[in-house]
């Protein structure tokens, strides 16, 4: 019945943020201070999936910035990917490839709610909504 | 000893000549000055002609050039006397003491003057008199300011120099030396007497051996001693010098403790500073787990729907098999289960069970789905968890940031002193914590030297018993009087210890009285006493009164300087300067009514903010109220001693 | 021996005899091999020095030695005990 997504084929092995993404969420990092960028990006992915976001890749995407990481490192249990099918079992496409486009469009979704005042601290992503 | 005149001669604000007569009858005797009219002086002056000492603030000595009469203008040292007469054991003196005669060579000096009775003494024997019949020591106990009062706090801190200063002072007033000293001169005696057998030991062959370590051991002995009395005079000098330290703060104590804020406030951000970071770190350590708590409500939400989905596929399932089962049976005539006969009825009968659902297809399904869920369970993630670190480390981040602005603000007051101020004031602090490290130091050595010198003094006494017991002709005199002189030692050491026990307890037990009729707070029941003459407040259950108000350390200094009175046979008058300073309405009146009780002669130095007149009159009835004198405003630098009430 | 020279002594007259009387106690309780007029007399030379450190020992020193001069002549070689 349903196909298992990107099963078999090549996955991206590197996800970026991309150029006009980065400082939003370099600024995301400070405010809610998170030692690491990559954590604003896996956070971004889950906020994206919260929010019900698009999988589809925007047309005005941008090009990577230098900001990319090995999804080895940036999912070293694959958790990610897992949730990602698990919430999406018709997805065909590469899994790595929805997942950067959550955490482009996740960190400006979220930004744009920090600035709205509508989350403030961590605590205000954890409610149920 | 009762006092019957004071005679001023341009003693401070008195100008001129002037009179102050005594009741000549017992009772309380008032007198009347507001602030800075001269009511301390007068005290002064009294001081002065008994003592020659004119003390100020903190009892310390004022220069006597500075005391004389200024309404002349002139800021020069002037001349000044007083001549108090007063009787005791039916003699009358006369005690003048003139300042500012010139010397010839235009200098000050002193002249002081006795007479017994009409009778001029001479120098030497007006000395011994004025030691007899009031010792500069126990002035305290009759002539007291509210300063001077407060200084009995000190006896309740064991060690204290004020404290054992004030002790030695109530202890001679009730005739402790006399066993003291010789106790003291008996134990020098005895230490000769202990040589002079060591040396006639040493001439007997027998006991020349013996005779040699008793004089070693009494040379062990004299070490440890003098070191004894080193180490002593190393501690007082250092408390000396802890005491002018403290002095020399008390001027700058705003700064003093702002300085303390300081350091206290400085602590306190690194500690929060330190407890800011540690929150930090825990929640940066799961920083990268964040995401899972992020997502956990929808995972949660999706997990639930496809527990759903699941319990569906399942029931689906079982009955696409029960029907799968059915239509076998029909189409053989044979239950694939039990193997028995389908017959016509029974076939019928499952009919109904046509399958729907393909059960091969549902199973595909289930395993998609338990797949799914495997993941979604993986994610975990416990947002209550992630919510309890960030609002620590968010508290943590608040309090850090309130402490940092006291800080600032101390900071700010500090950068307002005068430049210097706090480096000398800082520099006063850390000389002042080196003497008290150094006295502590000094004090323990000293504990440990008085043992030593106990051990040493111990193996002589052996020695010397050895020796008598060896009992060999040439040290026999020396012998008996090593004997004799240890007993009476020993006798006059119990006696001390039996004295001062029988005077704590008859002090205590006087104290009490007094207390119990000053104080106004019933739970309050009664006094004990320390080693030092230090007295506590205890409740009927015998626990102590923590940390009493400054109103009643006033109350348990009137009790114990009563008790002192009645209990030695030294009494006198009882004169004090602002002697309701610290107390209210009720203590006043209760100390007012118990006054007559402390001695026969009281006087009181008041003014009427202090002390309600109308009430003085009430309570004081029955003739206890015996005299009122005021002091009259002439100008800024004179006063005039007046008779009566102020109009 | 020594008597107070003079009224108005250092020490009144009722607290020097409440210093004798305890001494005396003393004595009698736990140290009656010791003279009560020793005692007395030492107390006495302390009362009637208390001005004077060196002259009261130099006082406690002289009745010491009386004493043991009266002993020795009233006792011939026996040590007290």
């Amino acid at each position: 019945m349903t196909q298992p997504a990107a099963a078999g084929g090549t996955e991206r092995v590197n996800v970026a943020f991309t150029q006009a993404v980065e400082p939003v969420a370099r600024r995301l990092q400070t405010r809610l201070r998170m030692p690491n960028l990559m954590d604003v990006a896996r956070i971004a992915v889950a906020f994206a999936v919260r929010q019900d976001l698009p999988l589809g890749r925007p047309s005005d995407f941008g090009p990577a910035s230098n900001a990319n990481y090995n999804v080895g490192s940036l999912d070293p249990g694959r958790d990610l990917r897992g949730l990602v099918l698990a919430l999406h079992p018709d997805l065909t496409d590469d899994p790595y490839r929805v997942i950067e486009t959550l955490m482009n469009v996740g960190t400006l979704e979220l930004d744009r709610q920090v600035n709205a005042g509508t989350v403030v601290s961590l605590q205000d992503l954890l409610v149920t909504s | 000893m009762r006092l019957l005149r004071l005679d001023v001669d341009d003693f401070g604000p008195y100008r001129g000549t002037q009179r102050y007569d005594f009741a000549g009858v017992p009772g309380v005797e008032l007198l009347w000055g507001e602030n800075g009219r001269g009511k301390t002086s007068l005290l002064n002056a009294i001081r002065y002609a008994l003592f020659g000492v004119v003390l100020g603030r903190a009892s310390a000595q004022i220069d006597l050039t500075t005391v004389g009469n200024r309404d002349h203008g002139s800021n020069e040292p002037s001349p000044f006397k007083t001549t108090l007469t007063f009787e005791h054991g039916g003699q009358t003196f006369k005690l003048t003491r003139a300042y500012g005669v010139s010397d010839g060579a235009g200098g000050v000096r002193e002249r002081v003057s006795l007479v017994r009775d009409g009778d001029v003494l001479g120098p030497e024997e007006r000395d011994q008199q004025m030691a007899r019949l009031l010792p500069e020591q126990i002035a305290r106990f009759f002539l007291f300011d509210a300063e001077l009062l407060q200084e009995y706090e000190q006896l309740l801190n064991p060690g204290s120099d004020a404290g054992d200063k004030l002790k030695a002072a109530i202890e001679r007033i009730l005739g402790v030396p006399v066993l003291t000293q010789a106790r003291d001169d008996v134990a020098a005696t005895l230490k000769r007497a202990r040589t002079l057998q060591a040396k006639a030991a040493q001439k007997d062959k027998a006991t020349r051996d013996l005779g040699n370590n008793l004089q070693i051991a009494q040379d062990y002995a004299d070490q440890a001693r003098n070191n004894v009395e080193a180490l002593t005079e190393q501690v007082e000098s250092l408390q000396t010098d802890v005491n002018e330290v403290e002095r020399s703060l008390a001027g700058s104590a705003r700064y003093q403790k702002l300085l303390a804020t300081r350091n206290e406030r400085r602590l306190e951000v690194e500690r929060l500073q330190q407890r800011s970071t540690e929150r930090n770190d825990e929640l940066a350590a799961r920083a990268s787990e964040i995401w899972r708590a992020v997502a956990s409500p929808l995972v949660t939400q999706r997990l639930a729907e496809l527990e759903r989905l699941d319990d569906d596929l399942s029931e689906r399932y079982r009955r696409a098999i029960e029907a799968q089962q059915g239509a076998l049976a029909v189409s053989t005539g044979q239950c694939p289960t039990c193997k028995q006969e389908v017959g016509t009825a029974a076939a019928a009968l499952l009919h109904p069970h046509k399958p729907t659902d393909d059960p091969a297809t549902l199973q595909a399904e289930m395993v998609a789905l338990r797949s799914r869920r495997a993941a979604l369970r993986a994610i975990g993630g416990d947002p209550a968890l992630i919510a309890r670190l960030e609002r620590e480390a968010d508290q943590a981040r608040v309090d850090l940031s309130d402490a940092q602005g006291q800080l600032d603000d101390v900071e700010a007051d500090l950068a307002d002193a005068p430049p210097g101020t706090l480096e000398a004031v800082s520099t006063i602090i850390e000389q002042l914590a080196g003497y008290k490290a150094s006295l502590t130091n000094t004090r323990n050595r000293l504990a440990e030297a008085r043992a030593d010198a106990v051990a040493k003094e111990n193996a002589v006494t052996a020695l010397s018993d050895r020796l008598h017991r060896a009992g060999a002709g040439s040290t026999g005199v020396e012998d008996r009087r090593v004997a004799l002189l240890s007993q009476l030692l020993a006798l006059l050491t119990a006696a001390v210890t039996d004295f001062r026990d029988r005077l704590r307890e008859s002090v205590e037990e006087e104290a009490t009285k007094i207390f119990r009729l000053l104080s106004a707070e019933p739970d309050y029941d009664r006094l004990r006493i320390n080693d030092s003459y230090g007295l506590s407040i205890l409740f009927a259950d015998g626990s102590p009164v923590i940390n009493r108000s400054s109103g009643y350390e006033h109350v348990v200094a009137l009790s114990l300087t009563a008790a002192l009175q009645r209990c030695s046979p030294m009494s006198g008058p009882f004169i004090t300067d602002s002697p309701f300073g610290r107390l209210d309405g009720r203590h006043k009146r209760h100390v007012l009514a118990t006054l007559p009780q402390i001695s026969d002669q009281v006087m009181l130095l008041v003014h009427d903010e202090e002390l309600d007149r109308q009430m003085a009159l009430g309570l004081l009835q029955d003739g206890q109220l015996v005299a009122e004198h005021h002091l009259r405003r002439v100008s800024g630098r004179h006063t005039q001693i007046e008779r009566g009430a102020p109009a | 021996m020594t008597e107070p020279t003079e009224p108005g002594d250092l020490l009144p007259p009722a607290t020097a005899e409440d210093v004798f009387a305890v001494a005396e106690e003393v004595r009698a309780a736990d140290f009656a091999g010791v003279p009560a007029a020793l005692v007395a007399d030492v107390l006495a030379a302390e009362r009637d020095n208390l001005d004077n450190r060196t002259d009261a020992a130099r006082t406690v020193d002289q009745v010491i030695e009386e004493y043991l001069l009266s002993e020795h002549a009233l006792a011939g070689e026996e040590p007290t005990q």
